[in-house]
């Protein structure tokens, strides 16, 4: 899928078949240490509903500056997660992007396998991915099911960011917030929903972007903002006991 | 047609014309090429230059059927009968810019194109594949690997001042016919630009009027036509216009079309040269002379000269962002100038 957040720094990637990784076990916990201090992971048009119940949902080009990705953000700067404290992953859903730590897709589209990555921390210990007979666990399979997801997602994702751009309903989004102890921190280079053009369109267009199953998502990112307060908040709360 | 005649600027040098015989040798061309050309045909076998070789109303309604019902940016002058797209004399744009249905706008082309008097309508460079639906698919150039940016401009008569633009430039006539007068990127101090923030479409424009140009508030503009080349294009003709080469177009016909491509050489993640020119304005010029020698040496070494005295004394792997860019180096550059021009 290409924009795989790769949360160790060495990878290694291997195709994942019953017979190479009948033993392989895979640690479901939460942890800094296991990869999960990001400040955001990304996200799919189809996923925007359920994770705007809890992160704010923001739009940023790639490096190479040809194509939009959108964010579940949790933090205001690098290797910042405020919803991570200690071993608790504190919101009752966490993006797939996250969950499917450490298994990523590979091969060919139309083709498409579950690959893993073999240095991540995660590899070792806890849940069995096969079981002794070699069949998928109910573990292996969810992964699955999620994997498909994202990667049915990534491939929406042009036509959603291409309808966007029609509409020029992306705008630049400088956020600088004072936090409690007076420091300031500012989020830029993200975009977010252009409020006012969206407001501005006419029936017909806003019954395009229906038909193309792309209104749903727009809105949910729309509403995702107000978790910026709450994501202040918690910054702020980290502050009080820091 | 009184239009047809070149004014004052009678006599100036033809754009070189060249054949190419497929997209291979187009790109061969492209390539090489270090002045600007005209390809006559290149896109003659476009349905919407049969459409439009027919009449504007069938290029209209060719495009039509091709549109997407998305808003469409449209440009209406403010003043009766005057084609040049310029300032007034406040320097404020002498139009105004609006939002609409491409129906209601061509609706409204149908009756200006008849009346001479009428102000110019048009709708300035607008992405071919956002808002038309295989309107590219039928009516483009084969311009190989490149990663183009294809518009396409519909109007009534009109006259763009001379201006220039950072791509490169293939430019077709679809519909009606085209003047360019062409100089070379040396020539803006010929040219008189006027302020590079208040623009008519986003570049420094030329203060000289080409219909009658004011020889006496712009004497060095005698120079710049010694540079100047002209082409005039019939619908299915092509111009390359390389980067940085400053070009006054002429919509000589009541309707006129033109899709062009704008690509650059040099990777996308890069910078725009323009950003980096207004932010050296901001930092640079008003410092005190001494100071901005300085700064002159400075932007010699890592810039312009970039020679191997910048990093030969610092290890490999150490060199950070004076080694040459690579996507994610020049978004960390991106990043902290976000970061710094924001505080």
């Amino acid at each position: 899928m290409g924009e795989t957040v790769t949360t160790t720094t060495t990878t290694s990637h291997a195709m994942l078949t019953a017979e190479a990784h009948r033993e392989l076990c895979v640690r479901r916990d939460r942890d800094v240490a296991l990869g999960d201090g990001v400040m955001s992971c990304p996200t799919v048009p189809a996923e925007f509903r359920r994770v705007q119940v809890h992160y704010p949902i923001l739009f940023r080009r790639n490096a190479e500056r040809d194509a939009f990705t959108a964010l579940a953000l949790f933090g205001f700067q690098e290797g910042e997660n405020l919803f991570l404290e200690g071993t608790t992953w504190d919101a009752d859903y966490v993006p797939l992007a996250i969950d499917i730590q450490p298994f990523l897709i590979g091969g060919a589209e139309g083709a498409r396998q579950v690959h893993v990555d073999l240095a991540s921390p995660r590899i070792g210990m806890g849940r069995r991915v096969f079981d002794d007979a070699g069949r998928p666990t109910s573990y292996l399979e969810m992964v699955a099911g999620q994997l498909g997801e994202l990667d049915e997602g990534w491939r929406a994702s042009g036509e959603f960011f291409a309808a966007l751009r029609r509409y020029e309903l992306l705008e630049p989004l400088t956020l600088e917030v004072t936090l409690n102890d007076g420091s300031v921190n500012r989020l830029v280079g993200f975009h977010v929903i252009d409020e006012a053009r969206l407001s501005a369109l006419d029936a017909a267009a806003l019954g395009v972007l229906h038909e193309e199953g792309h209104l749903m998502p727009i809105f949910m990112a729309v509403a995702s903002i107000g978790n910026l307060n709450a994501l202040i908040a918690r910054k702020n709360g980290r502050l009080g006991n820091g | 047609m009184a239009e047809a005649d070149p004014g004052p600027l009678r006599g100036l040098a033809a754009v070189q014309e060249i054949a190419v015989v497929n997209a291979a040798d187009l790109d061969v061309r492209l390539r090489q090429a270090e002045a600007p050309f005209v390809v006559r045909g290149l896109a003659a076998d476009w349905p919407l230059v049969e459409a439009g070789k027919r009449s504007g109303r069938e290029a209209r309604t060719y495009l039509l059927a091709k549109h997407r019902d998305v808003p469409f940016t449209v440009a209406v002058g403010k003043a009766a009968g005057e084609a040049r797209i310029f300032y007034d004399p406040a320097m404020a744009v002498n139009f105004r810019t609006l939002r609409g249905r491409l129906s209601d706008i061509f609706a409204d082309i149908d009756v200006a194109e008849a009346d001479p008097g009428a102000p110019p309508i048009y709708v300035a460079s607008t992405d071919v594949h956002d808002f038309f639906d295989g309107l590219h698919a039928d009516n483009h150039v084969d311009l190989g690997e490149r990663r183009c940016r294809a518009g396409i401009w519909m109007g009534t008569r009109t006259r763009i001042a001379a201006h220039n633009d950072f791509p490169d430039n293939l430019a077709c006539v679809a519909a009606g016919r085209r003047r360019f007068t062409l100089f070379p990127p040396d020539q803006f101090g010929n040219l008189y630009l006027g302020p590079l923030d208040n623009t008519p479409a986003g570049r420094a424009v030329s203060m000289v009027d080409f219909a009658a140009p004011d020889f006496s508030a712009h004497p060095k503009f005698r120079d710049a036509l010694l540079r100047a080349q002209v082409a005039e294009l019939e619908a299915g003709d092509a111009i390359f216009i390389p980067s940085m080469w400053y070009h006054h177009v002429e919509g000589l016909e009541p309707f006129n079309v033109l899709i062009n491509y704008w690509w650059r050489e040099t990777p996308g993640w890069l910078g725009q040269p323009e950003d980096a020119l207004h932010h050296a304005l901001l930092a640079i010029r008003d410092l005190p002379p001494g100071e901005k020698a300085q700064w002159r040496a400075l932007f010699d070494h890592y810039v312009f000269a970039n020679g191997d005295d910048v990093t030969e004394h610092l290890p490999e792997g150490t060199r950070s962002i004076l080694d040459p860019l690579t996507p994610e180096t020049a978004s960390r550059i991106r990043a902290y100038l976000l970061r710094q021009l924001s505080q």
